[in-house]
């Protein structure tokens, strides 16, 4: 019997009251089978939430990392940026080195995204007319700010090892936040300025100033 | 079941995509405008005193962040912060806090910039 005249007759069936005990047991067949039905729809929804939720929240991490990462490596070219043009304004390759660590870090002080800065400054070409170049670069601050700050200290945290030299120990345990955490770099040059003399030669120093 | 608890997981994340794009863009508008009116003051071409409110108008006219906070540092680059000969140029530190309309009615995101630049100008030699 094909299956929408069994569909038929069990419809009938159900609709004359005298069929209604002969039906009793048609009843309880479906009912199980709908029943293990809906057992194995469940379990599929439990299956497909378990691969499916954690995919959704490696999406979300990714989305804030990939936000502090853009925002941390505008942070680092701003503050190579300023500390190329202070290191230019100096006089000698000492004063531009510290001239240009100090504006990286009050540029970097107030950024959250960034974590570990680092400054280098190259001053071999230091002379009027020359240039400076600053090379800053630091890490994305962690999705957890505790594994930034266990980083630094070089503690544990959830029973992974941390590297106390090197905050990066801490996400290399993973390789998607490991990706996701490399360093910005940011490196800017500038020209110094051709009229300031590393030394006074043949003027007074007061002269030169003014 | 999986739709009704899918559904609103994947729009959340959607909304949060396109919220982290529409902060990003705020936040680097800003950070242009500061760095430009910044280097303006640093090379003398508008009073540092006046730095602050020519922010403020410039980031209500082409930005939609609100309640706009400036906060001016000004070091002149005296002997006391370390520097090794003392004649080291000042510096003026701009920090911009805000925040941006949200996609979500009602809601706002915070965006917040931090610069410093260099003042210009002729140093006596120490």
């Amino acid at each position: 019997m094909a299956l929408t005249e069994r569909f038929i007759d069990y419809v009938v069936r159900l609709t004359d009251p005298g069929d209604r005990a002969q039906c009793g047991a048609m009843l309880n067949r479906r009912a199980g089978w709908r029943r293990w039905r809906s057992d194995d729809a469940g379990a599929a929804e439990v299956a497909a939430m378990v691969v499916l939720a954690p995919v959704i929240v490696a999406v979300a991490i990714v989305i804030i990392a990939v936000g502090r990462g853009v925002d941390a490596g505008a942070t680092v070219r701003s503050a190579a940026f300023a500390a190329a043009q202070s290191a230019a304004l100096e006089r000698t390759p000492a004063d531009a080195v510290h001239a240009a660590e100090r504006m990286a870090h009050i540029t970097l002080a107030g950024n959250p995204s960034c974590s570990a800065p680092s400054v280098a400054v190259d001053v071999l070409d230091f002379r009027p007319g020359g240039s400076v170049t600053v090379v800053v670069s630091c890490l994305p601050r962690p999705i957890t700010s505790e594994a930034a700050v266990a980083g630094v200290d070089g503690t544990r945290v959830e029973g992974m090892r941390v590297d106390g030299a090197h905050p990066r120990g801490v996400v290399h345990e993973s390789g998607l936040v490991d990706a996701l955490g490399s360093p910005r770099v940011g490196v800017a040059t500038a020209v110094v300025d051709r009229f300031r003399y590393a030394e006074p030669v043949g003027v007074s120093p007061q002269v030169v100033g003014q | 079941m999986s739709a009704v608890l899918l559904l609103p997981l994947v729009l959340v994340l959607c909304t949060m995509g396109l919220q982290a794009a529409l902060w990003n863009h705020a936040t680097a508008s800003s950070r242009t405008i500061v760095r430009q009116e910044l280097l303006r003051a640093a090379h003398g071409a508008i009073p540092v005193g006046e730095l602050g409110d020519v922010l403020i108008r410039r980031l209500e006219q082409q930005t939609d962040i609100g309640a706009i906070h400036v906060d001016i540092r000004v070091d002149d680059g005296a002997v006391s912060d370390g520097d090794a000969s003392g004649t080291s140029p000042g510096h003026v530190t701009v920090d911009v806090s805000g925040s941006v309309p949200g996609l979500v009615p009602l809601t706002r995101a915070p965006v917040r910039v931090v610069e410093a630049a260099p003042i210009e100008g002729w140093r006596p030699w120490p």
